[in-house]
């Protein structure tokens, strides 16, 4: 073998612990970058693969065409899988609904080859149509048409082709235009036609069933249909879709399957997508950036002894070559025992984390979807890891070989270059001699005249420093945009409401639900939603900003939306109690007072023209008790507000009109009234503040509680809110929801007005759930990394100081000194990288808040939990190490020491 | 026959007011085979123009013309070459690599040529070097005796043109100095090797054909003794 590779191999095994730690770095950052490409590459893939299970895996779809187009769609480049249905007619099953404007047809489609492949037909009963004669039903049609069809029965309709009265086709994208609607629309040409239902599907979503679609989808197979082909196809490169969209216009009506184009990498642009964008960049920079410098770090800490034995190397005639080809082979050697470890290290870590979390993302999608997560590797993404891993050991190793190469080899051979001894006066301080003593002096000598050698330790505990904090800022601000774009939890699980006469007794109908649900904490309201005017002195000036941009204020009072809400009497008077403040204030009829909970959910314009969320404050606290007012147009019998007008002399006017049977404005005649007389005023006196109740919407509204019982002395004997609503928390929401439903049916009332609201958030809950493990995972290797980084720059540079060590030893140096000395260079590496990495990471954090704040609005924060534990864990990783390789050292003899050139 | 041309060589070391001249105008020849003593005191430059001959430092003005050939206009990779091939250096303080045996360093020169190791010349050596027992000890467990004439192995084992020693004997009694220097002299007769050593053993610089003696980075005195043997 080379005499070179011989060289390279034994140099490692001599420096066995430093060879060691040097893989320890390569495999954690082999396994961090790992991860971090699978685990969003799996997580990527589960999205995409939830979403062509829920909805199909088509891409393009194209709507309207002849057969003929169709086929030449289906044949256009870069399209993948393709399949049609051809429209067998529309028939008119449920003209009861047509009069309400609702869904009134049954739109039949002819299924072609493949289909199943590109939409999602789920059966919850039945089987797949095999023959013209044979219909598959959507779950919706039984649901809400009032048309009930079972497996088996038999279906007779007259199809026909939807057109207008001027005999033009009506695609599924046109509600049904009734009688009233702007053309008369007709089923043409009907036939009549003879299925049997052999299933039911669960019902396409909207984007394969549009919401506008007047039609009921259902499905048969093999019948020609009457020329209308609806073609849908993926794309063989998924994430070129918005190309290959500007590149083939449409022919007919374009739909693109939203949901998947976005999960193939097309995003709007949107300030999410921003801030996702932003915090995956601010990732792979943490992580590029702490495998890197573990890596670099591990070879250049003994950057002076290697400096050394090239120069030597070359003295006897090494040639670049060869130093470089020796470098190559020694960064080849550990490669090859770090990556392919990192990279099992990787995956496993990252499938075993998958893995725990199922649960969680089995919630996020479907319940009973059959998608799940699991890891998914991605052959070219870890050829890459792998890469990145080479090259960057590569670079590392080739380093001080560069060096060594380019400065004589007597200059190497006396590191001129790397122990750049300053022979400068050094003062030490009179604490340190006198904490410290002549170990003290020796060490702050030691400390400011080679510098270079310190300064691979200070800058490996500031990368830890900085990495750590930042991490923990990354992981805090993410936790708290997924937060703050999906909204907070109101706390509320389950909700209700009642109408009409129902609205009579509401403890009745609350204390039924409770009972049924066995709820933990339940009450009702009524609610509306009011703009409410501010007095400007009122109003807090966070809400002043805001309004100041808004060209639609007035000048004597700012408007605001808000909800005004009549809690039961009980659960206002526990809001008083929980506030400190005395219900007995707010229950006189005569002057009724509110209580205000006085934040807002707001979205403001961001960067890049998205939207961001935040809250704000509306009423400035300081100046409660204060009165806000709103106004509404009066009440007229047997007329409706239209809308405001000027008259000529500049005065505000309303106009009413004649009140039609489903309170619609009917006929010619419209009556105006100036403002001053037709408005009503509402006055509302605000009594205290209370913080963020959980009933509801307040979370994110800004609204005003009056006790129930108030309500006709606020709003005046003749209001009606219409619908009281009721709101209750349940550990076990989805049991707590069944149980009421029974009792509604029991109690001959309509469970359409019950909602899981547990459900809905839960999903959010998880997402939450799901950010903040991934944190902590993030958080460990990146501390992983910087802990490795550390000890091997610490052990490896006292080993480097061996022979100085035991020469020191050797004129009378005992343990104590030792210990002394040790102490003080401990200190300083701590209170140098310190120095340095707390700033570097407040600008971390800053960058990452400003990325935060892209899509979520909040203010700037330092974790300060976590820089404690930096602080805490840098002096405690640089004892620990210090104690350790001293120990190492105590072991050494002190004449074999002197001897060794060898670390 | 002329074979080492120095031209007016200088060194400077820092700058500044740290700044050192090593080396102040040198200039001389030495003739094939010549065996010639450098003394002169501590720090006066004498390892300082060892190296430069040696090519492993650069002058800071001045030239060295060796077998016809302008050292410092090499590049670096004819310059490795001429390293390993025509020169042997032996350092003041040894320079071996740690990792390696006393076998290994000894033919690294011939291993990184990419030759095969000529065993007899290694036993030779070894044997006249009294390391045979000790081939296979790593640096760190030699005496600095030992690892002197391992260097000086080293160096001769390529058979080069020319030989550079720096206090060659400096860490050796009077019997085993003159071994080593009976070594070099013997593989200055053989191969006609030109042997250019520094030295503060008067015994030694006696010895030689010709005498320089340096001071503070000047060449004081130059001397011959006698013709040269080679
Ligand atoms: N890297 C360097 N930087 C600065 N000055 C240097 C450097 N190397 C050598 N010198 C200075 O150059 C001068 C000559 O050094 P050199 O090593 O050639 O002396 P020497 O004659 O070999 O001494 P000795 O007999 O003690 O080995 C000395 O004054 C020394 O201080
Ligand atoms: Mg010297």
């Amino acid at each position: 073998m080379n005499i070179l590779c011989v060289f390279t191999r034994k140099s490692l095994l001599a420096n066995r612990t430093r060879t060691v730690v040097t893989i320890i770095g390569i495999i954690l950052s082999m396994a961090l970058i790992t991860a971090v490409i699978e685990g969003a590459y799996s997580g990527h893939q589960f999205l995409i693969r939830s979403v062509e299970e829920e909805e199909g895996a088509w891409m393009v779809s194209e709507t309207g065409l002849t057969p003929e187009e169709a086929e030449t769609l289906r044949h256009t480049d870069g399209v993948g899988k393709s399949a049609v249905w051809n429209e067998a007619g529309w028939a008119m099953i449920a003209p009861e609904r047509a009069e309400r404007g609702d869904k009134p047809y049954m739109l039949v489609e002819s299924m072609g080859e493949g289909i199943e492949d590109l939409l999602a037909i789920r059966l919850t009963a039945g089987r797949m149509p095999e023959n013209p004669g044979e219909i598959l039903l959507p779950s919706n049609l039984s649901l809400t048409s009032g048309v009930d069809y079972r497996e088996g029965d038999t279906l007779t309709a007259a199809l026909g082709r939807r057109v207008t009265d001027a005999g033009e086709t009506v695609s599924i994208f046109e509600p049904f235009a009734g009688p009233s609607g702007e053309f008369e629309e007709t089923v043409a040409d009907p036939e009549e036609r003879t299925y049997t239902v052999v299933g039911i599907y669960e019902h396409f979503s909207w984007e394969v069933d549009p919401y506008e679609n007047p039609g009921f989808i259902a499905l048969t197979r093999g019948e020609e249909g009457n020329g209308n082909t609806t073609v849908f196809c993926t794309l063989k490169h998924p994430g070129r879709t918005v190309k290959w969209l500007d590149a083939h216009p449409p022919v007919g009506v374009r739909r693109v399957h939203s949901d998947l184009k976005k999960f193939n990498g097309s995003f709007g642009n949107s300030s999410m997508t921003t801030a996702l964008y932003g915090f995956t960049a601010v990732l792979v920079f943490l992580v590029a950036f702490g495998s890197v410098s573990l890596i670099y770090n591990s070879f250049s800490i003994s950057v002076s002894e290697r400096t050394r034995q090239f120069g030597i190397l070359k003295s006897v005639g090494a040639t670049k070559k060869q130093i470089r080809g020796s470098v190559l082979y020694e960064a080849f050697l550990l490669s090859a025992v770090g990556i392919p470890v990192g990279l099992v290290v990787g995956c496993a870590g990252i499938g075993i984390t998958l893995t725990c979390l199922r649960g969680a993302f089995d919630s996020m999608i479907r319940p009973g979807s059959e998608t799940r997560m699991k890891l998914v590797l991605h052959p070219a993404a870890l050829l890459i890891a792998a890469l990145v891993c080479l090259v960057t050991t590569l670079i590392s190793a080739a380093v001080p070989a560069r060096r060594a190469i380019r400065v004589s080899p007597i200059d190497s051979i006396r590191q001129t270059e790397d122990v750049k001894l300053r022979a400068k006066e050094v003062k030490t301080g009179r604490l340190t001699r006198k904490l410290f003593g002549f170990e003290g002096m020796m060490a702050s000598k030691n400390f400011k005249r080679n510098r270079k050698r310190y300064r691979s330790t200070v800058v490996s505990l500031f990368l830890s420093v900085m990495l750590f904090i930042s991490a923990s800022s990354f992981c805090s601000y993410l936790t708290g945009a997924v937060t703050g774009v999906a909204g907070e939890d109101d706390g509320m699980d389950i909700r209700y409401y009642t109408a009409g006469d129902e609205r009579d007794d509401p403890e009745k109908t609350l204390a039924m639900l409770s009972a049924a649900g066995n709820t933990e904490d339940g009450t009702y309201m009524d609610n509306t939603y009011v703009e409410y005017r501010i007095p400007p002195e009122a109003t807090h000036p966070e809400a002043k900003e805001l309004l100041a941009s808004d060209p639609g204020q007035e000048e004597d009072f700012y408007t605001w939306g808000g909800s005004l809400t009549f809690l039961r009497d009980e659960s206002f008077r526990d809001l008083c109690r929980k506030n400190g403040l005395d219900p007995a204030d707010y229950f006189d009829p005569d002057h009724p007072k509110a209580l205000v909970s006085n934040r807002s959910r707001i979205m403001r314009e961001g960067r890049n023209g998205g939207v961001r969320y935040g809250y704000a404050l509306t009423l400035d606290p300081e100046k409660i008790p204060c009165t806000l007012t709103s106004v509404a147009p009066m009440e007229m019998e047997g007329y409706v507000f239209t809308e405001e007008s000027v008259s000529e002399n500049g005065e505000r006017m309303l106009n009413y009109m004649a009140r039609g049977e489903r309170g619609e404005a009917v006929g010619e005649e419209i009556l105006t009234f100036p403002a001053s007389e037709a408005e009503v005023v509402t006055e509302y006196d605000v009594g205290g503040v209370i913080g963020i109740p959980t009933y509801g919407t307040a979370a994110d509204q800004f609204t005003l509680f009056y006790p129930f019982s108030m309500e006709k002395a606020v709003l005046g004997p003749d209001a009606d809110l219409y619908q009281t609503n009721f709101v209750f928390r349940a550990p076990n929401h989805a049991e707590a929801f069944e149980d009421m439903e029974d009792a509604l049916t029991e109690a001959g009332m309509t469970t359409a007005r019950l909602w899981d609201e547990a459900a809905r958030s839960e999903s959010n809950r998880m997402l939450v759930r799901v950010v903040n493990v991934f944190s902590y995972g993030f958080i460990i290797l990146i501390s992983l990394i910087a802990l490795a980084n550390v000890f091997n720059t610490i052990s490896t540079n006292i080993m480097l100081r061996r022979r100085e060590f035991a020469m020191l030893r050797s004129i009378g140096l005992g343990n104590r000194g030792f210990r002394r000395m040790m102490n003080y260079e401990c200190l300083i590496y701590g209170m140098k990288g310190l120095m340095w990495g707390l700033p570097a990471a407040f600008l971390m954090t800053w960058v990452i808040w400003r990325v935060a704040g892209s899509a979520f609005e909040t203010g700037f924060y330092v974790p300060w939990p976590s820089v404690i534990i930096a602080v805490g864990s840098v002096f405690a990783v640089v004892f620990a190490t210090m104690l350790y390789a001293s120990a190492k050292l105590r072991e050494d003899n002190t004449v074999d020491a002197l001897k060794n050139e060898n670390l | 026959m002329e074979i080492l041309r120095i031209e007016n060589l200088t060194k400077v070391y820092g700058s500044g007011e740290n700044q050192v001249r090593a080396l102040d105008g040198v200039s001389f020849t030495v003739e094939k085979g010549e065996f010639l003593a450098i003394i002169g005191p501590s720090g006066s430059g004498k390892s300082t123009l060892l190296h430069i001959l040696g090519g492993v430092d650069r002058p800071t003005g001045g030239k060295v013309w060796l077998d016809g050939q302008d050292v410092y206009a090499q590049d670096e990779e004819q310059l490795a070459v001429f390293r390993r091939r025509q020169v042997g250096l032996i350092y003041q303080f040894y320079n071996l690599i740690p990792v390696l045996n006393v076998e290994e360093n000894m033919t690294l020169p011939v291993l990184m040529d990419g030759r095969p190791v000529n065993e007899e010349r290694l036993n030779e050596l070894l044997g006249i070097l009294g390391l045979n027992e000790r081939r296979k000890h790593l640096p760190n467990q030699l005496s600095g005796g030992q690892q002197q004439r391992v260097s000086i192995g080293r160096a001769l084992m390529n058979a080069p043109s020319v030989v550079l020693a720096d206090e060659p004997t400096g860490n050796l009694d009077s019997r085993n100095s003159q071994e080593i220097v009976e070594l070099l002299r013997s593989s200055n007769v053989r191969y006609k090797q030109t042997l250019i050593v520094i030295t503060h053993d008067e015994n030694i610089a006696l010895q030689a054909d010709r005498i320089i003696a340096i001071e503070d980075g000047r060449i004081t005195r130059d001397e011959r003794i006698r013709e040269a043997r080679a």
